[in-house]
């Protein structure tokens, strides 16, 4: 008698787990909007310590810089590459074969933001996917002002000038070269009278060098996916990044974790305790 | 006075004038030759032949620049540059002044160059883990490494999760020893054996189906440091209140090829460590929709299950032997061959007073018992697998067995009298399952094969005897003995495909099976002495035929945040039956049906709504068939005598959630709502000992299931806290036939549960939940009963070292006017620089020696005290080879 009541106990259990799982992976073939073109393209070796307390541990990834006519686009390179090759795949109708090929570990990524800079004018789009949504925001450009210094230097084959600025709770050292007469450079920075081709934080938690830059014949489109975004603040965005690290017990224990594990996400979560802004 | 006039008059004239002799603007307009003004122009001013910037400007879209300049010298460098148009260099005064340009385009082709030579793996260390950076200095196994890496997390019964959800593959150097059941390795397998951990994203285990099957799971594989690895893991654990032991030897040689690992492990402390041999990795590839259940049992023999939320390690009282054997040859033609077999001996021991309380009508019948109970599980299993998997073709046959012993004994007494049960539910089985995959032109096809055999004779014998007057004609008896044997045959096979257009998928499925079984059951009654059979009406002897034809259709649509699917089995059912006793053989065939509906919708960012319908049509499952009597334990006889019933059941849900990440708010309400109709109702008549005798009686029975669930969290910055808040209401209702009355009867259930969490440092945190349970039981509307329980959970973890840890855990529930406390302690130890590590657990402090908890089915409630683990002492040596 019991049994037959267990049998439907777990049947309804079963059922609810079924549908509560139906959450669907967001795939790459959505519209967009082309804000610009771009034929060139400048990789970023970034450098990074994720845990103050650990400070010998440095992750590393390549970030590219899509420079258009007016807009550029600063977003993770291996991010890129698995939207665009996605997209490609999707759009072939393969993208199974894509996301389950043997390629796409090389697409593994820390960081999904994407920078757009002067677009709207005067100003840069951040724009990035935080669970359950996606944000962006925009401050003008004028939030970061660079002071000159007297110090040249030689990067590669470049001579570099120094510029400071204060910007996101850190003291950043710029070193941009007049050769490359583009007045971009990595993540939100840009204004500088050339290439910024080094950027560093003066704790060097943070650091950016240009590995190479790269000419095609063909432009590329600089795309915003219209991903219906949620338009918010950056305080409201760091409040919420800031808010997601915090709680990760909350989030882990609403994904059903168990209490070992909400443990284990709390352990490594404080090991990212160090973000390049705040 | 004057003097100090003066003095102001000229510093006042300094302070206006000094910079004006120096600050300088240079300010205007650049436009190109057809007078457009141009943008992003770097105007750079050099100190004059120093190469130094001194300032700048970048024209804006208006074309416009202004450069401010504080310089001593008479004359200024200045540079226009960009990359669009032509590059002037000028000398110029140092003085305000206007300065309009018109440049000419001028395009520098800015060649492909690379500063510098700092290629960056692309695979980069981003995805492929090395176990180096993160192995800390308390990790042992590989399992403890797993558990820190970014994204990776481990489940306390050691399945491992990457991006929250479950892997799907378990490699070391690529191949899959252990079968899904990799628990028994990664928790034995020394971290330093391991240079990296890498994760297959997005991983389809069958290489063929690279291109058409999605896989939203992730496989992990372990890279060796060395090509051949002998290594492994040991434990020597021993405490005292009696003498415990803990015991686990796990070698292993893992290779490129080859690979082994054997494991002994032993202990009495508790832990179930036949755990590790649980099937962590479901085969979905061999999922056979109507195949019947993998054990047989007959008889429901000591009821040991768990229904709260109480760590089994608490209440567990084992002594238990496991042995496992895993071994992997690559054989040639990409061809690999892979045994695992398993054998486990387990003893349990278990007290436990069960008060279940009978509402009817008119009456309550309140019955109170007292149970031990000795149980022994004694299983050796095996699976034999060959399998090719290329990306031409896949195969994959795979050979099984089981031999399972079962003998429980129970003692159970009441006020009146005790009885002794003996069960011994023994069954045998053998399966092969043969699954292949290929290409005809350009669809994909698949071919399923299952074969299966299995038998169980099974035994029941309870002393003194029940249920006298449905047996004996009212005259007490000494022994009832049981048996039954149900020998079973399936074989399944079918054909698949996939066909996949733009948003649209479609899948059909078409396959025949084939079931055969017989089952014999005969009751016998008597004394130590002699035994004689209790009649035909205690005696089953029939075979049953099940021949079902089905497809499976299923489509499927996506596109941005919205997902639409249909799925519609169709499956022509014949099933027929041969009594071997009484009446000629029956036969029914219909035609079922089970179509699935599901829609899900996100949107503006936070927002996300699901719905879902399922119909579902069903036949009974032969195995529960019993033309005359059963005895299934001391306590309950059965006779289920209606030919083929049909059910047909309604699933509905629906639920919206709120998720905003910016302010920490998360909120999700969900409902579901089940309506199943049986053309039978199960009769039972409740004897004065609490017995009960089942009868199936042709009458159609409608039962309704709500359930409705709210939870909500909010994180606090200001308070470094976060609050949740769950709650839910689930209600049963149906009819019941007991005792000659048709009755309503209805169990409602909610909960409360509020709880807070917060963490201090990266050294300390804590948590503390309260939840509130009530239970109501109605028949006819009448309240009957209503059982509150009021828990309140306390747990700090504290890190002192990195290669300590301590952790507290506090429990109190109140019940009945009586309050319970268990209290656990857990302080744990890495000897610097060695392979050593010491635990030291202090479990139930207290000494606490009941558990309570409720639960109620139809018109009963149980209240089971179930005795724990008395307060012990262990202390345990870790070490890796």
């Amino acid at each position: 008698m019991q049994k037959h009541i267990t049998i439907k106990i777990v049947t309804v259990v079963y059922f609810v787990l079924i549908i509560s799982f139906h959450s669907f992976a967001q795939f790459f073939d959505i519209p967009t909007t082309v804000l610009d073109r771009a034929n060139l393209k400048i990789t970023y070796a970034m450098a990074w310590k994720q845990d103050t307390n650990n400070l010998e541990y440095t992750r590393r990834e390549e970030m590219i810089l899509l420079v258009g006519k007016k807009i550029s686009m600063f977003q993770s390179k291996n991010f890129y590459q698995f939207c665009s090759i996605g997209r490609k795949a999707e759009q072939e109708g393969r993208l199974d074969g894509f996301l389950n090929g043997p390629e796409i570990g090389n697409f593994k990524t820390r960081y999904t933001y994407a920078i757009y800079k002067n677009y709207p004018a005067g100003s840069y789009t951040y724009t990035d996917k935080m669970m359950p949504g996606f944000f962006k925001y925009d401050e003008p450009f004028d939030v970061i002002n660079w002071k000159l210094s007297n110090q040249v230097d030689t990067i590669g084959a470049y001579v570099a000038h120094c510029a400071f600025a204060d910007y996101g709770g850190r003291h950043w050292v710029a070193w941009y070269t007049t050769d490359i007469p583009l007045n971009d450079g990595p993540y939100k920075f840009r204004g500088l009278p050339g290439l910024i081709i080094r950027l560093y934080d003066d704790q060097k938690h943070y650091s950016f060098d240009m590995v190479k830059m790269e000419r095609f014949d063909e432009s590329t489109p600089i795309e915003l996916p219209d991903r219906g975004w949620v338009h918010t603040t950056r305080s409201n965005f760091l409040r919420a990044e800031e808010n997601f690290r915090l709680d990760i017990i909350g989030r882990a224990k609403s994904a059903g974790a168990s209490s070992e594990t909400q443990q284990a996400a709390v352990r490594n979560m404080m090991k990212k305790n160090n973000p390049i802004e705040f | 006075m004057a003097k100090w006039k003066l003095f102001f008059g000229i510093l006042i004239l300094f302070t206006i004038h000094l910079p004006s002799f120096s600050q300088i603007v240079i300010s205007g307009r650049i436009t190109d030759s057809t007078h457009q003004p141009v943008q992003d122009i770097n105007v750079l001013i050099y100190q004059k032949h120093s190469g130094i910037i001194k300032a700048f400007s970048i024209s804006d879209a208006n074309g416009r620049y202004s450069i401010s300049v504080d310089l001593s010298s008479d004359s200024l460098d200045l540079l226009l540059s960009s990359i669009h148009y032509e590059r002037i260099k000028l000398t110029i005064p140092n003085q305000s002044r206007q300065l309009d340009f018109v440049l000419k385009h001028d395009t520098k082709l800015l060649e492909t160059i690379t500063v510098k030579a700092k290629p960056i793996d692309q695979r980069g260390d981003t995805l492929s883990y090395l176990v180096e950076l993160f192995k800390g200095r308390e990790d042992q196994t590989i399992e403890d490494v797993l558990k820190k890496l970014p994204g990776i997390e481990v489940e306390e019964s050691g399945k491992i999760l990457y991006q929250g959800l479950p892997i799907n593959k378990f490699y070391v150097e690529g191949l899959d020893l252990a079968d899904g059941r990799y628990a028994v390795i990664s928790s034995n397998l020394p971290h330093e054996a391991i240079s990296t951990v890498e994760v297959f994203e997005k991983h389809q285990p069958v290489r063929i189906l690279e291109d058409v099957v999605y896989s939203p799971q992730a496989a992990l594989n372990l890279r060796l440091k060395k090509k051949v690895a002998y290594t492994g893991s040991g434990k020597v654990g021993s405490g005292i209140e009696p003498l415990l032991w803990d015991i686990n030897f796990t070698p292993m040689l893992l290779t490129t090829g080859l690979q082994f690992l054997a494991s002994y492990q032993t202990n009495n402390t508790g832990d179930d460590v036949s755990k590790q041999l649980q099937q962590l990795i479901q085969d979905d590839r061999a999922v056979f929709p109507l195949r019947p259940s993998e054990t047989i049992q007959l008889f429901d023999g000591s009821d040991n299950a768990q229904y709260g939320a109480i760590d089994p390690k608490r209440t567990l009282n084992n002594q238990i032997h496991l042995a496992n054997l895993n071994i992997l040859v690559p054989l040639k033609k990409d061809l690999q061959w892979r045994a695992n077999i398993y054998f486990v001996d387990d003893i349990r021991k278990n007290q436990s007073l069960k008060e279940h309380t009978f509402y009817l009508p008119d009456d309550t019948i309140n019955l109170k018992e007292n149970s031990y109970s000795k149980q022994n599980h004694r299983y050796l299993e095996g699976s034999f697998d060959l399998n090719r998997n290329t990306a031409r073709n896949y195969l994959r046959n795979k050979t099984r067995f089981t031999l399972h012993q079962e003998a429980l004994h129970d003692r159970i007494s009441n006020a009146n009298d005790t009885v002794n049960q003996f069960t011994s539910i023994p069954f045998n089985s053998f399966s092969n399952a043969l699954n292949s995959i290929f290409k005809a032109r350009k669809t994909l096809i698949e071919v399923q094969s299952l074969l299966q055999y299995d038998k169980g004779p099974q035994e029941l014998l309870v002393s003194p005897g029940r249920f006298e007057t449905l047996i004996n004609d009212g005259i007490p008896y000494a022994i009832a003995l049981q048996t039954a044997t149900l020998e079973r045959f399936f074989a399944d096979h079918y054909l698949g495909s996939t066909f996949r257009r733009k948003r649209w998928d479609l899948s059909l499925r078409a396959g025949f099976s084939m079931r055969i079984q017989s089952l014999r059951t005969n009751l016998s009654r008597g004394d130590d002495l002699s035994l004689t059979e209790a009649g035909a009406s205690f005696k089953n002897h029939f075979e049953v035929r099940q021949y079902q034809i089905y497809l499976i259709p299923a489509l499927q649509y996506k596109h941005k945040g919205f997902r639409f699917s249909l799925d519609w089995p169709f499956n022509r059912q014949q099933l027929q039956l041969t009594e071997m006793v009484n009446t000629p053989s029956q036969t029914s065939i219909k035609l079922l049906q089970a179509p699935k509906f599901s829609l899900n919708y996100s949107f503006s960012g936070f927002w996300e709504v699901s719905a879902s319908w399922y119909y579902l049509e069903r036949m009974s499952d032969p195995d529960y068939f019993y033309a005359s009597y059963i005895l299934k334990n001391y306590r309950e006889i059965i006779k289920t005598d209606v030919f083929m019933q049909h059910s047909n059941q309604h699933l509905a849900s629906a639920s919206i959630s709120y998720r905003d990440a910016i302010t920490a708010f998360f909120n999700s309400f969900s409902y579901f709502f089940s309506q199943r109709q049986m053309d039978i109702t199960y009769e039972t008549q409740l004897q004065n000992d609490g017995s009960f005798v089942v009868a199936a009686r042709q009458m159609p029975n409608t039962t309704f299931t709500h359930h409705l669930q709210l939870r909500s969290s909010k994180y606090v910055h200001a308070l470094k806290s976060s609050f949740s808040f769950n709650t839910s209401f689930m209600k049963h209702q149906g009819k019941t036939l007991a005792n000659n009355e048709l009755f309503d009867a209805a169990t409602m259930q909610y909960s409360l549960s509020p709880e807070i969490y917060y963490q201090t440092t990266a050294w300390l945190n804590f948590n503390y939940k309260m939840q509130l349970n009530v239970m109501r039981s109605t028949i006819n509307g009448d309240l009957r009963n209503q059982t509150r329980i009021n828990k309140h959970f306390f747990s700090v973890n504290v890190f002192p070292k990195n290669n300590q840890m301590l952790n507290l855990n506090l429990e109190y529930f109140k019940y009945r006017q009586n309050g319970y406390n268990f209290v656990d302690l857990m302080y744990r130890y890495k000897l610097p620089k060695s392979r050593f590590n010491i635990e030291v657990r202090w479990n139930n402090i207290m000494n606490s020696d009941v558990f309570i908890e409720n639960y109620g089915y139809q018109f009963t409630v149980v209240s089971h005290s179930q005795s724990l683990r008395p307060s012990q002492f262990l202390l345990s040596l870790k070490f890796t080879f």
